[in-house]
């Protein structure tokens, strides 16, 4: 097999249970799926389903308590925590639904947070965040603190921080979850071009319709993979679908 | 990740808790300042004691009765000790014995007043020989002159008196020939020094009334001993030979074979300067020991306050570590912010230390005197640097600690 045909994500068996010395509660129950790179694919599934704690482990943030999971052919358990850490520095970007920045600090500052923890060189960040920002438009609010930008705007300014290392997946969680539909579609929109300029997306949701924006949509019920299918007619954000 | 933005993070995460920084780094200013306040205090004292002693001069050396003096209670019973005697003195004097010895006296101090007519004055008198002053202290007399061997070995009733004995006691009215009473003890005025002021803190010399050590053992106080015996030796360098053979004429003297069973003791400058540095360097050591407390408690505000930082920065301690900070750049972070804390409530405790030394200076200066001075130890400024930068590490490794080691997910999740 060429080197291109090695997925990018291996997940065998795939299962978490959180256990508060009580109750076990099982979360996440023997999944297994692939995603190359390059992908565009949806985890949607009711609340409770298990796509953001499957989400958690994919992006190294959490751990599975059984079953596999190979990033890079290489399996999560064989990585120390530095490891882990510069890999979610350099290889991932997070999207999240609460846009997670950090309060009274400029768009500019909040982009380039990842760069002082990576290994790129520091004459560089500048331009680098500069870049970032401009991809998602928001060139003009360069120097306002995030406070006083608006939902969608925030949202941009987190696709901005994701972007800044290049890093090769990109996860999304519920993006658009508290968002207007008009900044929703915006942001859906940008996504998209990410995934066309290369990058590939895990994007969990719990809508349809932004779920159909993806290449390939698996189903949770229960922590359980129901269904993984190709999208047939697939949506695009730019051509105003999002309900 | 780069110390800059580590400081950068810091400084900006204390300029958005303003005043909740502000009053953690409180308690380190307390701590600071009292710390830098007592080291200058102490520093003050010890040279305002050392410089009054040092007017004795380095070649100055008294025995004293009994063993050495080891606290306030034995130097108080050496008073009442009866090894030191004439033949002491006589033995001393020979230069055979001690050849480098230049002046000696015995000493004894009598508690009492003096009164004139219905003028009644207490001032400090004094059994000494006649010229003592005068080859201790330079001093000579401004009217009179200064009774003679002769008179000390007649018993005369004479006196030499001070400024201030002659002001209480006579107004402006002439002194000289007049007789003044001493413990029912007529004694005529031969000599009325100048002004001369302290000679040291216990030392006015416009007080005394300096009478003939013999006339103060057998008339006032009843004794055939001396309280001390004071010596001057030919220069500051043969004080230490000058010593020795003290030592070895009184013990010969006393029929005494091993040092250990010495009924006296010589007291040089040097031994007295090295008590005084011993004694003020281990009362500052206690006091700044009770303002290191206040530190401690100012330590323990600042682990709290770290401890609250970190719960309320829960979410962003998760979200750091997602985008790749690791444990141990969260742990630089936090240790950092609260050293920077305790370094700048040091700054702060320095510099009102420092202005609080000052004043304290101003007015001690009014109180004790002119030679009361402001002294400020560097030492004090580094130490509290140091003792603030060593609170912040130690009290703030257990909240650093605490968010190094949060997983990312379970921060990220935090409410």
């Amino acid at each position: 097999m060429s080197k291109e045909n090695h997925p990018l994500i291996l997940v065998k068996d795939l299962s978490k249970i959180y256990d508060n010395g009580e109750v076990s509660t099982p979360a996440v129950q023997g999944v297994s799926f692939a995603i190359r790179k390059g992908e565009f694919v949806a985890i949607i599934g009711a609340s409770g389903s298990g796509k953001s704690t499957l989400l958690h482990i994919l992006g190294f943030l959490d751990k599975q308590s059984s079953g596999d999971y190979f990033f890079e052919e290489k399996a999560m358990t064989d990585y120390s925590e530095e490891d882990l850490a510069l890999i979610r520095n350099e290889k991932m970007g997070f999207i999240f639904q609460s846009f997670n920045l950090l309060k009274k600090t400029t768009v500019f500052d909040n982009v380039r947070l990842p760069l002082i923890y990576s290994r790129i060189k520091e004459s560089q960040w500048n331009q680098l965040t500069v870049e970032a920002i401009e991809k998602v438009g928001l060139a003009h609010r360069q120097n306002y603190e995030t406070a006083k930008l608006s939902g969608g705007e925030r949202q941009r300014v987190a696709i901005a921080r994701a972007l800044i290392n290049q890093p090769q997946i990109i996860f999304a969680d519920e993006p658009t979850g508290n968002l207007d539909s008009h900044s929703g579609r915006i942001i859906m929109d940008i996504i998209q071009k990410l995934h066309e300029d290369g990058h590939t997306v895990v994007l969990i949701t719990h809508e349809k319709y932004t779920s159909e924006m993806a290449e390939r949509i698996i189903e949770l019920k229960d922590g359980q993979i129901v269904s993984d299918s190709r999208v047939s007619q697939r949506r695009f954000a730019r051509q105003g679908f999002i309900k | 990740m780069h110390i800059k933005f580590i400081l950068k993070n810091s400084l900006q995460a204390i300029k958005t808790n303003k005043s909740r920084s502000a009053l953690t780094v409180l308690g380190i200013v307390i701590g600071i300042s009292s710390i830098v306040l007592i080291m200058s205090i102490g520093r003050s004292a010890e040279s305002l004691i050392l410089r009054e002693v040092e007017t004795l001069g380095g070649a100055f050396v008294q025995i004293n009765p009994g063993k050495d003096a080891q606290g306030p209670s034995s130097m108080a019973s050496s008073l009442l000790l009866d090894s030191l005697k004439e033949r002491d003195v006589e033995a001393l004097k020979n230069k055979n014995n001690v050849p480098y010895l230049k002046d000696v006296t015995p000493s004894l101090m009598v508690p009492a007043s003096v009164s004139y007519g219905s003028e009644i004055y207490r001032p400090t008198i004094l059994g000494w020989t006649a010229t003592w002053l005068a080859d201790l202290y330079d001093i000579y007399p401004e009217e009179g002159n200064y009774f003679t061997e002769e008179d000390i070995k007649s018993l005369a009733p004479l006196a030499v008196i001070g400024q201030d004995v002659k002001k209480e006691l006579f107004g402006s009215a002439n002194a000289l020939g007049k007789k003044i009473k001493i413990k029912n003890k007529y004694f005529r005025i031969v000599a009325i020094l100048p002004p001369s002021g302290s000679v040291s803190s216990f030392m006015n010399v416009d007080e005394f009334i300096v009478i003939p050590y013999t006339v103060a053992q057998k008339y006032l106080l009843g004794v055939d001993h001396y309280q001390e015996i004071h010596i001057i030796a030919e220069s500051e360098e043969l004080v230490p030979q000058m010593v020795k053979d003290i030592e070895l004429t009184l013990r010969d003297l006393h029929g005494i074979d091993d040092p250990k069973d010495d009924d006296f003791n010589v007291t040089t400058q040097g031994d007295i300067i090295d008590t005084i540095k011993l004694i003020t360097s281990v009362l500052t050591v206690l006091l700044t020991s009770v303002a290191a407390i206040s530190l401690v408690v100012g330590g323990v505000g600042i682990m709290n306050i770290m401890l609250v930082s970190v719960t309320e920065r829960t979410r962003e301690i998760g979200l750091r570590k997602a985008l790749g900070a690791t444990s141990k750049n969260v742990l630089h972070q936090f240790l950092i912010e609260s050293i920077i804390l305790t370094i700048i409530g040091g700054i702060i405790g320095i510099s009102l230390g420092i202005a609080f030394s000052f004043l304290s200076a101003l007015v001690l200066g009014r109180v004790v005197g002119p030679n009361w001075q402001f002294v400020v130890s560097i030492e004090s400024m580094f130490l509290g640097l140091g003792v603030a930068g060593s609170v912040g590490l130690i009290f703030g490794y257990y909240p650093a600690r605490k968010a190094a080691r949060l997983s990312p997910i379970e921060a990220l999740r935090h409410e």
